[in-house]
């Protein structure tokens, strides 16, 4: 099983179909992860699975993206 | 006074029976610090240069008598975040992981374990803090006679994500006649119990302490959050950074790791170049060696 296949085991990102659609918010959310969990595309914000459990949980995508269109869904106990 | 430590500050050592462990409990007891005893399952009974060795951390308070201040925990990755509950659980509020390489994950529900019960983690991967002739919490400085020659009581406070960097800038203040109030290890990893912004407050609180310098790496984003927090709070104490890693600029360099597993340099802002401009632009002086910082912290100090 790859990286790119394998499921994350920290945390995964789910993001509103609007938001995940919306060229411009890809960029930036491509921008600001310093994990690279984002890739801009031509149809709108990728995530890169791969990248998910490199989460360093700094919520720099939380605040780039519209408010409650991106959560961050924690897979551990908290 | 100081931040987090003084000489009546009791702590234990978690995973005590292990080599790293035996030889920092050596280093804290020979410093004059407070181990009140150590746990290690299976090993109750023992003892570790004198210190009693128990199960578990309730047995280590009911042996004591009353509450334990800290922790150092030197347990392996797999166990951490299990040590630190269970400190947490039996009253401790102040934990030292020095444990490297910790599952992510462990990580962050352990930080914010502790942030529900008001406990404050400082690490993981880091050497823990000292403050100079009164209490060493962790492998911080070395030996007790080294820790004693590089760390002397003054009005600086230290706050570094490298262990041996905490030294070599706290040893040129000494030298200079400035001294260190408090010195905090906080650790290389990409999630820590406490960072620059976080500690500040404790540092602005604290009467001895009169300047901050940091140690600065590329990677990550606690430079952006200290440059936010000073510009909200416009702190009394000046504060002097020293930036490591410059050449990671470099185009030939990319993709290439500094160190510290927190280093990784993956965005704009995690490079030196970015750090620096948004630390100067919050009025945090930036210097390029360190045997400028003693000059600068007197002259921001009398400033």
């Amino acid at each position: 099983m790859s990286a790119e296949t394998m499921d994350s085991v920290f945390i995964d990102v789910e993001l509103d179909e609007s938001a995940a659609s919306d060229p411009e918010l890809a960029k930036k959310l491509e921008e600001v992860c310093p994990v690279g969990i984002f890739k801009a595309t031509e149809s709108g914000t990728e995530i890169v699975a791969g990248q998910l459990d490199e989460c360093v949980l700094c919520n720099l995508c939380v605040d780039a993206a519209p408010e409650g269109s991106l959560r961050i869904v924690k897979k551990y106990e908290s | 006074m100081s931040v987090f430590l003084d000489k009546d500050t009791t702590f234990i050592v978690q995973g005590i029976t292990g080599r790293e462990a035996i030889n920092l409990t050596k280093e804290c007891l020979d410093y004059g610090s407070r181990v009140v005893g150590g746990v290690t399952p299976g090993r109750k009974g023992r003892k570790v240069h004198g210190v009693p060795v128990f199960d578990t951390v309730a047995q280590a308070v009911e042996n004591h008598g009353g509450e334990i201040d800290g922790s150092i925990v030197t347990v392996p990755p797999g166990f951490t975040k299990d040590a630190v509950i269970e400190a947490i659980d039996n009253g401790i509020k102040l934990l030292v992981v020095v444990t490297e390489r910790i599952p992510r994950g462990d990580v962050a529900e352990m930080v914010e374990f502790a942030e529900m019960n008001d406990a404050r983690i400082i690490g993981p991967n880091c050497l823990g803090l000292i403050v100079p002739e009164v209490c060493k919490m962790g492998g911080i400085g070395g030996p007790a006679k080294d820790a004693a020659k590089s760390y002397k009581p003054g009005v600086v406070g230290v706050m570094s994500r490298s262990g041996g960097m905490t030294t070599e800038i706290s040893s040129s203040l000494s030298a200079a006649g400035l001294g260190v109030s408090t010195a905090i290890s906080i650790g290389g990893d990409p999630i820590i119990g406490s960072s620059y912004a976080e500690l500040m407050p404790y540092f602005e609180a604290d009467e001895q302490t009169k300047a901050i310098v940091i140690y600065s790496e590329p990677g990550g984003r606690m430079e952006a959050q200290l440059a936010d927090w000073q510009k909200e709070h416009d702190s009394r104490l000046p504060i002097v950074a020293f930036m490591a890693g410059k050449f990671m600029d470099d185009e030939s360099m990319k993709g290439m790791n500094f160190g510290h597993a927190g280093t990784i340099v993956e965005g704009k802002e995690d490079s030196a170049a970015e750090k620096i401009k948004r630390l100067e632009a919050a009025g945090i002086r930036v210097v390029e060696r360190i045997d400028e910082i003693p000059d600068v912290v007197k002259e921001r100090i009398s400033a």
